[in-house]
């Protein structure tokens, strides 16, 4: 079907006009990013899934070793975190700098606590004498949820960015390409929450 | 602020809490257990339940709800087709 763009930001197909356009959030370079980055995750869930059916009381075991209120911990965290992004977004649309500011500042918090505390549960894990080394289950443990904190790491920094970009919205205005800057950091940010709610599923969730 | 807040996300993040807390329930809260569920239709929910949450993510958080639709239909296709090669293999395992 073809669509025509008009001069006004609306489009119109077939006849029709489409009042809400449909639009790529921030810049599309990222997407292709989270495309590539979601399927090497897919191929690491699909791997442990494999595993869980090969080894199933292996896994049940070392499951229960794991401390389920921490992944909830860290779920809780995630999602305010997103959510406080989103409306970092919104309101540096709507020209609101100060408010979208102490939003990136609030989703900034909670991201930089959820590495706190994984490190923490890391440090708890070996000192319990709980390595990559103990089984398979801690092998997979261990190395997918330390490649999502290292995305998470980024992730801080990435937040951080933003926050620059939006407190720099005052001095330009209107600025299209500072909003894009902000849409994109957002989608990386809402990517590393969405990777960890399979996480927790997989790892936190008693079988 | 209440005009921000007041939005569609706001609405989703709160039932994603909600989904959170209850696959909390139903596996580490024993919640399953004490509704006599078939325990090997637990796991299956749970990760359904994730899939879920990772969907309104996508469409809500990141947008894609109001994206191109060929953009939408690839990370459509990732929810889809991980979820169902993870709950499959998890009815192997039952």
């Amino acid at each position: 079907m073809q669509t025509i763009a008009r001069g006004d930001g609306l489009s119109e197909r077939a006849g029709r006009i489409d009042r809400h356009p449909r639009r790529i959030p921030g810049d599309p370079g990222i997407w292709v990013f989270i495309l590539l980055d979601m399927l090497i995750f897919a191929e690491m869930f699909i791997i442990l899934a494999w595993y869980r059916t090969e080894h199933h009381e292996v896994f049940e075991a070392a499951q229960r070793l794991v401390i389920p209120g921490y992944g909830l911990t860290y779920t809780v965290l995630l999602l305010t975190s997103s959510w406080c992004v989103v409306m970092a977004v919104t309101a540096a649309r709507k020209g609101s700098v100060k408010l979208s500011s102490d939003f990136a500042t609030w989703g900034l918090a909670l991201g930089a606590a959820f590495v706190v505390i994984k490190l923490v549960e890391y440090s708890t894990k070996l000192a319990a004498g709980i390595t990559p080394a103990t089984n398979e289950f801690f092998m997979f443990f261990f190395v997918m949820t330390l490649v999502h904190l290292l995305h998470a790491s980024a992730g801080l920094g990435v937040l951080t960015y933003m926050r620059r970009k939006i407190r720099g919205l005052e001095a330009v205005s209107p600025a299209p390409d500072a909003i894009r800057m902000i849409e994109t950091s957002a989608v990386y940010w809402h990517m590393v929450d969405l990777l960890w709610i399979v996480l927790f599923a997989l790892f936190y969730l008693e079988s | 602020m209440k005009e921000l807040v007041y939005q569609r996300a706001t609405v989703i993040y709160a039932v994603l809490m909600l989904l959170t807390l209850l696959a909390f329930w139903l596996t580490a809260g024993h919640g399953a257990a004490s509704i006599r569920e078939v325990q090997s239709w637990i796991w299956p929910q749970v990760i359904f339940l994730a899939f879920l949450k990772v969907r309104w993510v996508l469409l809500d958080f990141m947008e894609l709800r109001s994206a191109p639709t060929k953009l939408r239909a690839m990370f459509e296709l990732w929810v889809i087709g991980v979820g169902v090669a993870i709950i499959s293999m998890t009815w192997l395992a039952a």
